[in-house]
């Protein structure tokens, strides 16, 4: 009988009131398995590239130089959409938020900054730095 | 499954991996912004050509993997309470990531090798 009954187990997602300092934990997770998808895209973006125009490249005859147009490669006419690069953007927030916030928690983990005020501030820290460092980069790309 | 030893050398990895990725994740953000300003493909060979680029793209693949393993598999084992389900996505991760990883330091050696041997 007892057995059916469902209880919430350990990390309590809707049981406690949401925090600034929970949220910013959750992020960080939910950051990192975008990160993950991301970059396993990529990756077999590059691997894909590197078998198609690797092998093309061996056909061709040495030393010819042939520039082989990226427009017509799948992801890069993805990436140079409107949507494609708002995604782009976007999905590079992660990057830097997880970057932060990692740090945070390497300190965390070394002991400091365990006091309510000092987790909250250190919080606040990454979200502004991250934030900066983002449209920095952005800024400085667009540009 | 997990006892006490393999949860510390979990978090050990974890750790020392994140310090890692700190400095190659920098280097990342450069090298895919090098490779976005590129109009062919042998542009973003050139990047791999020299041996810096390919050594530390080799160690940033390696790292993030297992990152992200080590990540996702937290992660499993605090939301998914199945054991079944657990087993299946615990075993497609390591699968994947380790295809991933093969596949793609592999990649990386064989465009340097041959770029190496019949440079443009």
């Amino acid at each position: 009988m007892s057995n059916k009954v469902q209880r919430p187990v350990s990390p309590h997602l809707t049981v406690y009131k949401m925090q600034m300092t929970s949220l910013l934990s959750i992020l960080h997770r939910v950051s990192g398995i975008f990160l993950f998808i991301g970059l396993s895209i990529l990756l077999w973006w590059l691997i894909y590239c590197i078998h198609n125009y690797g092998y093309s490249y061996i056909k061709m005859i040495y030393p010819m130089r042939v520039a082989i147009d990226l427009k017509d490669d799948f992801i890069f006419s993805i990436f140079r959409t409107c949507v494609g690069k708002c995604i782009l953007i976007l999905w590079s927030y992660c990057l830097f938020y997880h970057m932060f916030a990692g740090i945070r928690h390497l300190v965390l983990d070394m002991g400091f900054g365990f006091k309510i005020k000092q987790a909250y501030l250190s919080g606040w820290a990454v979200i502004i730095f991250s934030m900066l460092v983002w449209l920095a980069v952005w800024i400085a790309l667009l540009i | 499954m997990s006892n006490s030893k393999s949860a510390s050398n979990h978090y050990i990895a974890q750790r020392l991996t994140a310090v890692l990725l700190i400095p190659i994740s920098i280097w990342f953000i450069v090298f895919i912004f090098k490779i976005s300003q590129a109009d062919s493909a042998m542009e973003v060979f050139r990047y791999i050509k020299s041996p810096f680029n390919t050594i530390t793209a080799m160690i940033f693949i390696i790292t993030f993997l297992y990152h992200g393993f080590l990540g996702i598999k937290e992660i499993v084992t605090d939301y998914v309470h199945c054991p079944t389900q657990k087993k299946i996505i615990m075993s497609s991760l390591v699968l994947f990531t380790f295809v991933s990883c093969v596949a793609g330091v592999f990649s990386i050696a064989y465009i340097y090798i041959k770029l190496r041997l019949f440079p443009f």
